[in-house]
């Protein structure tokens, strides 16, 4: 008795004969051919791209510590001490972190932010960055029937009072996978 | 037959992951950045005051103060001989070439019970500053008489704001 992976497995080899272009001159008569049908999705890679950095602006020294947030829509709110802070004029705009995904249409993904803290440095200075979040909705986010997605990332800063002034940067990273 | 059939379709449910795995994961490196900058801070010139000066009143009217310090008169007040008049001075501090702007309010000036109210000018509604992240303005103002106070010396106070704009 042929266990049935086995007979499959035959049966596999043999429909590849079958499927291959050469048995279409078969001699009429002892043998028969059918086309048979064969399918095989390439899909196109997942791949994300960095195309903003995720901008806090300019910020006035805060006296006392508060938090900044950036949401995934670009709206700022200030806490603490930081709620005058953020009031000023910015030389170069404000906004979320944005990325680029690309892969196949319409297929649903997965996104990942780091969980914990991110620190963005001044020299030997830090600032803590925390609760990243963005416009990826577990279960929901698929990419467009064209086969795109616009990411876009928010986080919480947390300044502490008279945090030294300075340019702080930092990097995160994002991961997509295909669900 | 049968078998042939259902045998192709395993082998296509094999393959088809095969050729997606390699491509099912992407990451990249995003940049956060975030600046700093030096707080606004105003302080009050030692020693400056806005002087409305000397002056009778007579039936009322006011005393005018320029930010430049220029004291002029209007109405029946008359300012005595030697009367001199100032404007008050502030100085800034912040982040070089960032614009500001600058408000004061009125107030009263009291002596015995008695106010006389006045308002204030500041010399500009914003100024921007320098590079060395340092700036100033000064104040004048128009004091209001109703021609009944009392004479004597009269003090008071007001506020001035400066905000980061």
């Amino acid at each position: 008795m042929t266990n049935l992976p086995f007979r499959a497995l035959i049966a596999a080899l043999l429909a590849m004969f079958v499927l291959a272009p050469g048995m279409a001159s078969a001699a009429p008569g002892n043998r028969s051919s059918k086309a048979g049908a064969a399918q095989a999705m390439v899909v196109q890679p997942i791949r994300i791209v960095a195309v903003n950095p995720l901008r806090f602006g300019q910020i006035a020294r805060p006296n006392t510590a508060g938090t900044i947030i950036m949401s995934p829509l670009g709206v700022i709110t200030a806490t603490g001490g930081l709620l005058p802070s953020t009031a000023i004029v910015q030389t170069i705009a404000r906004g979320p972190g944005s990325f680029n995904i690309t892969g196949d249409p319409s297929r649903l993904f997965r996104l990942t932010l780091p969980a914990g803290n991110i620190t963005l440095r001044s020299g030997t200075r830090t600032i803590r960055m925390s609760a990243m979040r963005s416009n990826w909705v577990s279960g929901a986010s698929r990419l467009s029937t064209a086969g795109t997605f616009a990411l876009s990332v928010g986080a919480t800063l947390n300044i502490g009072a008279n945090q030294a002034n300075g340019t702080y940067t930092g990097t995160y990273a994002a991961t997509v996978v295909y669900q | 037959m049968k078998k042939l059939i259902l045998a192709s379709a395993i082998a296509i449910a094999f393959a088809s992951p095969a050729f997606a795995a390699p491509g099912n994961t992407s990451t990249a490196t995003g940049t956060a950045t975030a600046t700093i900058v030096s707080p606004i801070t105003l302080t009050h010139t030692s020693g400056a005051a806005l002087g409305f000066g000397r002056f009778t009143t007579g039936n009322g009217g006011t005393v005018i103060v320029s930010s430049a310090g220029v004291g002029s008169v209007t109405s029946e007040v008359t300012f005595v001989p030697s009367s001199t008049t100032t404007a008050d001075a502030f100085t800034v501090t912040g982040d070089a070439l960032r614009s500001f702007s600058i408000a004061t309010t009125g107030g009263n000036v009291s002596a015995a019970g008695t106010l006389i109210p006045f308002t204030t000018t500041a010399s500009a509604a914003s100024a921007t500053l320098t590079a060395g992240g340092t700036s100033s303005f000064t104040v004048g103002g128009t004091l209001t008489l109703a021609g009944t106070e009392a004479a004597g010396a009269y003090s008071g106070s007001y506020t001035a704001t400066v905000t980061y704009n």
